[in-house]
């Protein structure tokens, strides 16, 4: 008698919990939310702790009906819910135990903020970044090698054992979550999640030592709220992953993004607010790179090469929010070298080694890019080729230039010298003035981005501000004293011609120009300068600081002017 | 249980056909005209190959459509809107994951869509389709019930803002609705329409709540537990033409009924997982023959009851294709028995008709 009742019992366990795992070994489930049945509980004493199980675990049912209206259900209609084979499943929808969650946080039982967007389609490489619109995909076999690169997942076989697959390998609910035990919040299996979960199967290089994962910097509690989604109102790197991304449906941004215009995850800190420079404001300015005026279209892995109808700039097309350092630990490269660029040769690269390269990702051979400013003789809108160190003349951003006699120059630069395109297009409130504002382009109150004044008018009185710009290398006073081209002051002062009406600032290109007519930057502005009365239009070098100009310009005929 | 077989089989003699599948077709007042321009999803049930149950059983549902957007039932985006969906990247005509669907009495259609964070409204007489969102253009994050009022109104729910809407005949927006009791988590709603009285469950609280058209609460009935009139996790519900309130109390896994005043009347439904239990019944209905129609997401299927519990048939089970489901959640069912299916994860709502006549 005593046996029998025995294994009454646990055939009652055996049906109310089909999953054949008895209650008992999940000890943690008591009193949290999943405890459905905590208020219940008195007044079903017979069934003691497994009614709890029930919720989630379908009873097995102990008899069988067809429904009056039917005795010819065919016996598919009677299988257990859980237990249709997965392969007979059409591809990118939630399955497996993901439905049991889906089923009461559909904002009816439980608040929605799961998964809203069905999931289109399976795992080929490109598809996936679609389908996790708002909200981390589940469902889906978590193959590193068929999903995108850009995810950077772990290898399955490295995965820490609290973040488990489903027997078919696929993330679940159940991969983050255990529905079971509310030990660390949100029935989340690792403690403080936002740094250690994300990054169990997501590898994103150099995260580890990024001001994003580090910086002790809080919010000063102006400004909209810097982390919408979190309870925490801590340090940046008490936030980690949840600076930008929230798992679940709440930001509806791409990439899991906070917030759904790409540059506010960035800008929503990077205010003055949390970050201490305020970059926000920078792209107010008359001149910046245009960060708003795209939504949706920068790809996690875009070609290097855009086509005209993608072009874009996006924050992270400079900046890798992955593995960005504070500046002076990186001897002022605030952007990092996990981004791709293009190289001196016109070759794509994924990975950058100076900062032009970055920039000549869209400035250089790139479609789509735009025309220069100032019509010259020599027009060239690729500023790869402006730069190229075969160049008759170019400013030294790729290499030093080729130009041993600059007396200009001011301390510490020489005619060895490298600068960067951060060095003239910059902030106006650049720290390299001594400003308060970021370095780096991102907008100024001058034209073309520029860190300081460069008129290029015809007729502007020489000032030191006039041409602020160009004096900040090279001595006002040494120009002005015709140190090195003899007719400068002349030129400047007097007949009020920019610098830019001869000088084009970049380079000319081997393609186009000559060393014989295109040394020292010459390359006419076409607005200012003329071909002479015989038709002549250009300038002869005839050695060190010394040519002759053939046109005209201020109604003044140059035929064979020269200067020595 | 006999009895009431005997009386179906009595009245059966009604034999299914392609032109009474027509005139089924044409009986749905969401298609403008009976001109057969009617595309796709309807082709099967044109033949007449999609009815239930299957032979040698008595057909009583028939397939009428399906659809995922304005496309689908011949409506155009205006030019703004569509302007709109190109500029913000977003087509939002397409259902996403609808969670309930009402037509109004002036044959709107209207899909609440946590998807697109609002309600689709697809007007089919007019041609229009139109997404209804908060005022002033606030998202609607969670709507997930409908009822529909006798001049053309609409009520939705939305269970994250906590809050009862109103969109009324021919607004562009969802205004908030004043009640005199603050709400929790409020899902399903029903009508008394005569009354105008609103029935609101509050999940959130484990109760009913009933208002006055103007607001003013009236009763509430339930609280949390097991016994007759308790619930636990109470969703949808529904006003059938007898007058008797429908409620799927879905962690309780049953349903009950209540009168028009909230006296509980009756209760059907336990724990399982075949056809007959009600694992987790959301959505409810009843056709004009009182027949209650019970949406559950665990089965994936729609449930057939008579009034009194007793069970009557399956329809559906867990896939794609036509009276199949994918945690399928919200129900409607129009005074000419058409039932509107709100298949959720298909991003879908599927068209039945119950033609099965009088069962009495």
């Amino acid at each position: 008698m005593k046996r029998f009742g025995l294994s009454g019992v646990i055939l009652l366990v055996f049906h109310l919990a089909p999953m054949n795992v008895p209650a008992q070994e999940y000890p943690n489930l008591e009193d949290t939310r999943h405890d459905l049945a905590l208020y219940l509980r008195p007044t079903f004493p017979e069934q003691g702790d497994d009614t709890r199980c029930v919720f989630c675990h379908a009873p097995r049912s102990h008899s069988l009906s067809l429904g009056l209206w039917n005795e010819d259900q065919p016996d598919h209609l009677l299988v257990y819910p859980y237990d249709r084979p997965s392969e007979d499943m059409p591809a990118g929808k939630p399955d497996g135990s993901s439905l049991v969650c889906l089923g009461c946080h559909d904002g009816t039982i439980a608040l929605g903020d799961v998964v809203s967007r069905t999931q289109s389609a399976g795992t080929a490489r490109g598809v996936a970044r679609t389908d996790i619109s708002d909200g981390h995909p589940v469902s889906l076999p978590y193959d590193p090698g068929e999903i995108n690169e850009s995810m950077k997942l772990e290898s399955r076989d490295r995965l820490p054992e609290q973040v488990r697959l489903d027997s078919e390998g696929k993330i679940q609910c159940t991969t983050c979550h255990d529905p079971h035990d509310d030990t660390y919040g949100n029935f989340l299996v690792m403690a403080d999640s936002a740094k250690t979960l994300c990054v169990a199967c997501h590898q994103k290089s150099n995260w580890d030592s990024s001001a994003h994962n580090s910086a002790s910097a809080t919010w000063n509690h102006r400004g909209p709220d810097p982390w919408p989604f979190t309870k925490s109102r801590g340090t940046v790197a008490e936030h980690g992953c949840a600076n930008c991304h929230t798992p679940h449906t709440a930001g509806d941004g791409r990439y899991l993004l906070n917030l759904i215009n790409e540059e506010d995850n960035c800008l929503s800190c990077h205010n003055g607010n949390v970050a201490r420079t305020d970059i926000s404001s920078e792209f107010n300015k008359v001149s910046h790179h245009p960060v708003e005026l795209t939504t949706g279209v920068h790809q996690a892995d875009e070609a290097v090469y855009l086509s005209p109808s993608d072009r874009h700039v996006e924050c992270v097309d400079c900046h890798d929010p992955h593995s960005a350092r504070r500046a002076e630990d990186d001897k002022g490269f605030v952007f990092t070298t996990d981004i791709p660029g293009i190289d001196v040769n016109g070759a794509a690269k994924t990975n950058i080694a100076a900062e032009f390269e970055m920039c000549f990702r869209c400035h250089g051979d790139g479609p789509g890019r735009r025309a220069m400013p100032t019509p010259r003789v020599h027009d060239q809108s690729n500023v790869r080729l402006q730069f190229d160190n075969g160049n008759p003349s170019f400013h030294p951003v790729v290499a030093p230039g080729n130009n041993p006699d600059v007396p200009s120059l001011i301390a510490p630069y020489a005619e060895n010298s490298i600068i960067g395109c951060s060095d003239c297009h910059s902030g106006d409130a650049s720290s390299k003035l001594g400003g308060q504002g970021p370095d780096g382009p991102h907008g100024s109150i001058y034209a073309s981005l520029l860190i300081r004044n460069y008129q290029n008018q015809a007729r502007t009185p020489e000032s030191p501000s006039a041409y602020a710009l160009c004096y900040s290398c090279h001595d006002r006073t040494s120009i002005l004293a015709d140190e090195s081209f003899t007719e400068h002051r002349l030129h400047i002062s007097e007949n009020g011609t920019p610098c830019s009406a001869c000088h084009d600032p970049h380079g000319i290109s081997f393609t186009q120009g000559s060393s014989d007519n295109n040394s020292h930057l010459i390359n006419f502005d076409t607005s200012i300068v003329f071909p002479n009365s015989n038709n002549d239009f250009r300038f002869e070098d005839r050695g060190n600081q010394a040519g002759a100009c053939f046109l005209a310009c201020h109604n003044s005929n140059h035929d064979d002017l020269s200067y020595q | 249980m006999v009895t009431y077989t005997a009386r179906i089989v009595l009245t059966s003699k009604h034999k299914w056909s392609s032109a009474g599948v027509w005139a089924a077709i044409c009986s749905l007042s969401l298609i403008v005209s009976c001109a057969p321009a009617i595309q796709g999803p309807t082709t099967r049930a044109e033949t007449g190959e999609l009815v239930w149950p299957t032979a040698p059983s008595k057909q009583r549902l028939a397939f009428v459509m399906s659809f995922s957007g304005a496309e689908d039932l011949g409506v155009r985006k205006r030019f703004l809107q569509r302007l709109r969906v190109i500029v913000s990247g977003r087509r939002q005509e397409r259902l996403v994951r609808p969670m309930a669907v009402v037509e109004s009495t002036d044959n709107r259609l209207y899909v609440a869509d946590p998807g697109v964070r609002g309600v689709h409204l697809f007007d089919v007489d007019k041609g229009r389709y139109r997404l209804i969102q908060g005022e002033n253009g606030e998202p609607l994050p969670s709507p997930v019930g409908l009822a529909a009022g006798l001049g053309g109104e609409v009520y939705v729910t939305d269970s994250r803002l906590a809050a009862l809407y109103i969109i009324e005949r021919g607004d562009t927006e969802a205004t908030r609705v004043p009640l005199e009791a603050l709400l929790s988590q409020p899902t399903g709603v029903a009508l008394d329409r005569p009354s105008g009285r609103i029935y609101l469950v509050d999940t959130g609280s484990h109760e009913i709540k009933i208002f006055a058209r103007d607001g003013a609460l009236l009763r509430r009935i339930g609280g949390r537990g097991t016994g007759p009139g308790q619930f636990n996790y109470p969703t949808m519900v529904w006003m059938s033409d007898a007058g008797e309130l429908l409620v799927s109390d879905s962690l309780n896994f049953r349903t009950q009924v209540f009168d028009t005043e909230g006296n509980f009347l009756r209760q059907f439904g336990t724990a399982g997982d075949r056809a007959g239990y009600q694992p987790q019944s959301k959505g409810i209905a009843s056709d004009s023959h009182g027949h209650v129609y019970i949406v559950d997401s665990v089965l994936h299927a729609v449930q057939i009851f008579d009034p009194s519990g007793m069970f009557l048939y399956r329809l559906g089970l867990q896939g794609e294709a036509a009276g199949e489901f994918w945690l399928p959640s919200g129900i409607f069912i129009d005074e000419r028995d058409t039932i509107y299916v709100a298949d959720s994860y298909n991003g879908r709502i599927q068209v039945f008709k119950y033609t099965g006549g009088d069962p009495r």
